[in-house]
């Protein structure tokens, strides 16, 4: 019944009720959209400026030498890098790049870039792919390319006295805008700046066809297997340990021989192990043991530490097998039934072979080797004879099982052109790095700083942003609270301004024996409606004004973008604080005006 | 005689205003069932006073005797006033008494049946259709029903004041300066009317007026005041009974 009282009487009093409604709609709207700016894309549009990927980058200013782990260590140790690439010497990242028809040629500096780039990303272009590049605006317009084009990158060397370069096609796939850099500058992936340096280092780079030195995967050893006829002495023992490059010398018992070895020695044969401690052993520190126990009738062969690996032929699912090392000199030391040529197989073009258990689950033949090392990957394809006798352990030929056993150490990667392990390059000149926002730049650069390495940021930049950032912030909020000081005022005065006149009212109710709750709720439902009206109009005038700004600077938005808009939850909890506000303005207000008697009130009047 | 309605004796209300006090002492007034009590006196007596008293709107300063009797679930209860909550004597208010206010106290939103039937909404008392249209009848504002206030006289207005006071058949209808508006002969007219309603009612009414004349002829009671000034600043007004 109050409710209906309440509305009939905002009715009849439409024309009054209709101001109070323009005047809250009034207050609210302004408030509706400068909250809708703040949270809308103008804030995005705001903190991506400030955050511009141009503050938060970070480049060495002296050329050292960082190898892969310590990149990953790097931002393993600190979450706030969120990009990182390696990058060659400064030197061999400059190229000539010719357009299609011929006509423009210019040089260009090569930057590496790769997934997650924000330079790039973050200036709405995609990382470009292999054989890809995106060119900044101006190396663009200077080679009068768009994207799509293909362009010709040469870069020259000189070998044996002579000029030679090398030569390859990169399609354009995207234009960095100018404000993004404005040098003139080529982002390729990676390994395309690796191949250049490594053209001009005088290195083949066969994926290229670029002729060369090869940089051959060489093979590393944990250990040597040292098969005496007879036991040797304490001080021979000593021996093997001195200048070798081995530190530790061990006899091994029969089993124990097995165990390690993966095959059982003659038992005439005294067996020992010389391992080395971190540092691997090249094929000199056999040789070296060798020497040593010249005259000796010893035998020596290279031992890694069992290498786990898995193969798959084709049509089979992958095996896990230990891989271990044998060679040809232990023919006379052990009965390894070995099929013809498994020794061979370093010539080029013939396939490595591995010897696999007999009762293993693959098939004879071809199949493709892959071992993982910490991150480190490598896949190769080999030649699989079966014929071991124990179970999960494959061999190999010393040599080849060193190359593999190489990637505890270093990137090797399979060649396919010329069907070998070549070594991957060992540590980058440089970076380039952007931290996730400007406040971690600083951070970053004292603990690189602090490594000896001096970097250079835009710390100047980066101060002037941040201080203007603050003051923008700051004037938003002086605003806001302003207009929500003043909203809470003008609402509450507005609604109390309404119970007053109402008074008469109310007290001829409450002479007609409604209860003081009763006539409360007369006023807070009047309150309610009002500025429930008031909401309703204030929001679809946001909603045509967010539309208009929308609209008036859509070209400057990305698809999905609104520069104006706010959520649902704005909107509930805004209803929620003005409905709040109404009740407690109006029951406020009914109170006072309920205060005197009520006959003394109708007669003041 | 019927059983009392109200019940008073010594009470007292003393008002203070700006530093000048009033107060209005009633020695001794009972009112019964069905009596017609007019309150005369000049303007600043102590009528208004009175009345808010019995409408249950005012507390008594001091009294050694104030009482309501009315129905509760078919049996007559008496209420000890000064005792009453504010909620309690909304309740007793909305359920027994009939106001009928100077200029009408009607609500300028509602329509002139609206108004008539907002104190048989508030009181929860079913009125039957004939019942209101015999009341309205009466009063002969058939024609005015769907009217808003603000397009009716000043009598016509105060017909409609009666008729709110009378739907939901109150046992006692108070009615505060109910002519002082109109006319004589329309404040005879609805002197008249007021006092037929509330005869076939059984109600009492208390009606206060500046008019002697208006009532002299037709009061069972009449309560007078004698007013004295003690002092510059204090005044008190004592009720008579005649």
């Amino acid at each position: 019944m109050i409710l209906r009282l309440a509305l009939k009487d905002i009715l009849h009093d439409w024309l009054l009720s209709t101001c109070l409604v323009l005047a809250i709609a009034s207050i609210i709207a302004p408030l509706l959209i400068l909250f809708g700016l703040k949270f809308g894309t103008i804030q995005t549009l705001q903190s991506r400026l400030v955050q511009d990927p141009k503050n938060r980058e970070i480049r060495p200013l002296t050329t050292k030498s960082f190898n892969r782990e310590w990149f990953d260590t790097l931002q393993k140790i600190h979450p706030e890098i969120s990009f990182i690439v390696p990058m060659t010497r400064q030197i061999s990242t400059s190229i000539t790049a010719t357009n299609p028809a011929g006509d423009a040629s210019e040089q260009l500096s090569l930057m590496a870039t790769a997934a997650g780039d924000p330079l790039l990303l973050e200036n709405g272009v995609t990382v470009p792919g292999h054989a890809a590049c995106v060119l900044t605006e101006p190396a663009a317009q200077s080679l009068k390319v768009s994207i799509g084009d293909e362009l010709l990158f040469s870069t020259r060397r000189i070998s044996k006295g002579k000029y030679e370069s090398g030569e390859f096609s990169v399609l354009v796939s995207g234009i960095l805008e100018a404000r993004a850099s404005s040098l003139k500058t080529a982002f390729v992936r990676l390994d395309v700046i690796e191949a250049v340096e490594d053209y001009k280092d005088g290195r083949a780079v066969p994926a290229y066809g670029w002729e060369g030195e090869m940089p051959a995967a060489y093979p590393v050893f944990e250990g040597a297997a040292v098969f005496t006829p007879s036991p040797l002495s304490k001080l021979e023992e000593v021996m093997l340990t001195n200048n070798t490059g081995f530190t530790q010398v061990k006899m091994l018992s029969g089993e124990q021989a097995v165990a390690m070895l993966g095959y059982a020695p003659h038992s005439q044969w005294t067996v020992y192990l010389a391992t080395v401690k971190q540092r691997a052993a090249m094929d000199e520190s056999i040789q070296a043991i060798r020497s040593k126990l010249r005259g000796k009738e010893a035998i020596v062969a290279p031992w890694i530490e069992p290498l786990a690996i898995s193969v798959k032929s084709p049509l089979a699912p992958p095996v896990a097998l230990k891989l271990l090392t044998v060679s040809e000199e232990i023919t006379p030391v052990a009965p390894l039934s070995l099929p013809q040529g498994f020794f061979e197989g370093n010539e080029k073009e013939e396939r490595q072979t591995i010897l696999v258990p007999s009762d293993c689950a693959l098939g004879e033949g071809d199949a493709i080797l892959s071992l993982t090392v910490e991150d480190r990957e490598l896949s190769v394809p080999v030649i699989v004879v079966k014929g071991g006798t124990i179970a999960s352990l494959a061999y190999a030929p010393a040599s080849f099982a060193g190359q593999l056993n190489l990637l505890r150490y270093r990137n090797v990667k399979y060649d396919e052109k010329t069907d070998s392990l070549l070594l991957s390059r060992r540590g980058y000149a440089g970076f380039r790095m952007y931290t996730a926002t400007i406040d971690d730049v600083e951070n970053i650069q004292q603990k690189l700083e602090g490594e000896g390495i001096s970097v250079y940021t835009e710390k100047e930049r980066i101060g002037e942003v941040r201080r203007l950032d603050n003051y923008m912030g700051l004037i938003f909020w002086l605003i806001a609270a302003v207009g929500v000081i003043g909203g809470i005022s003008a609402l509450t005065a507005s609604l109390y301004a309404s119970v007053e006149r109402k008074k008469k009212e109310l007290n001829v109710l409450r002479l007609l024996g409604l209860l003081k709750r009763e006539i409360v709720l007369f006023p807070v439902f009047q309150g309610l409606l009002l500025s429930g009206g008031a909401l309703l109009l204030a929001g679809s005038i946001f909603v045509v004004v967010s539309m208009v700004i929308n609209h008036l600077f859509s070209a400057h938005l990305r698809t999905a973008e609104s520069l104006c808009t706010l959520s649902i939850g704005h909107f509930m909890f805004l209803t929620a604080g003005v409905f709040v506000l109404s009740v407690f303005s109006a029951t406020f207000a009914a109170l006072q005006a309920t205060r005197l008697d009520p006959a003394e009130a109708l007669r003041d009047e | 005689m019927n059983e009392p309605v109200y019940r008073l004796r010594d009470v007292e209300k003393i008002r203070t205003k700006g530093g000048a006090s009033f107060t209005l002492r009633v020695p001794e007034l009972v009112i019964h069932r069905g009596e017609f009590c007019s309150v005369v006196g000049p303007s600043g007596c102590g009528k208004s006073t009175l009345l808010d008293l019995l409408a249950l709107v005012l507390d008594p300063s001091r009294s050694s005797c104030f009482s309501i009797t009315v129905a509760q679930n078919q049996t007559m209860k008496e209420w000890d006033i000064p005792r009453l909550s504010e909620n309690d004597a909304a309740r007793i208010r909305r359920r027994n008494i009939g106001y009928v206010l100077q200029n009408g106290g009607l609500l300028p939103f509602l329509t002139v049946r609206e108004n008539i039937m907002i104190s048989a909404d508030i009181s929860g008392r079913p009125v039957a259709r004939k019942e209101f249209d015999t009341l309205v009848g009466f009063l002969g504002l058939d024609d005015q029903l769907n009217k808003k206030p603000q397009y009716l006289s000043g009598g016509q207005r105060q017909r409609v004041a009666v008729a709110r006071a009378l739907i939901h058949h109150p046992a006692i209808i108070l009615a505060d300066e109910p002519t002082a508006a109109v006319d004589y002969p329309t404040a005879l007219d609805i002197r008249d009317e007021l006092k037929h309603l509330a005869h076939a009612l059984g109600a009492a009414v208390v009606m206060v007026t500046h008019d002697r004349s208006l009532v002299d002829a037709i009061s069972d009671v009449q309560v007078q005041f004698e007013v004295t000034r003690k002092a510059s600043r204090e005044t008190l007004a004592t009720t008579t009974v005649k």
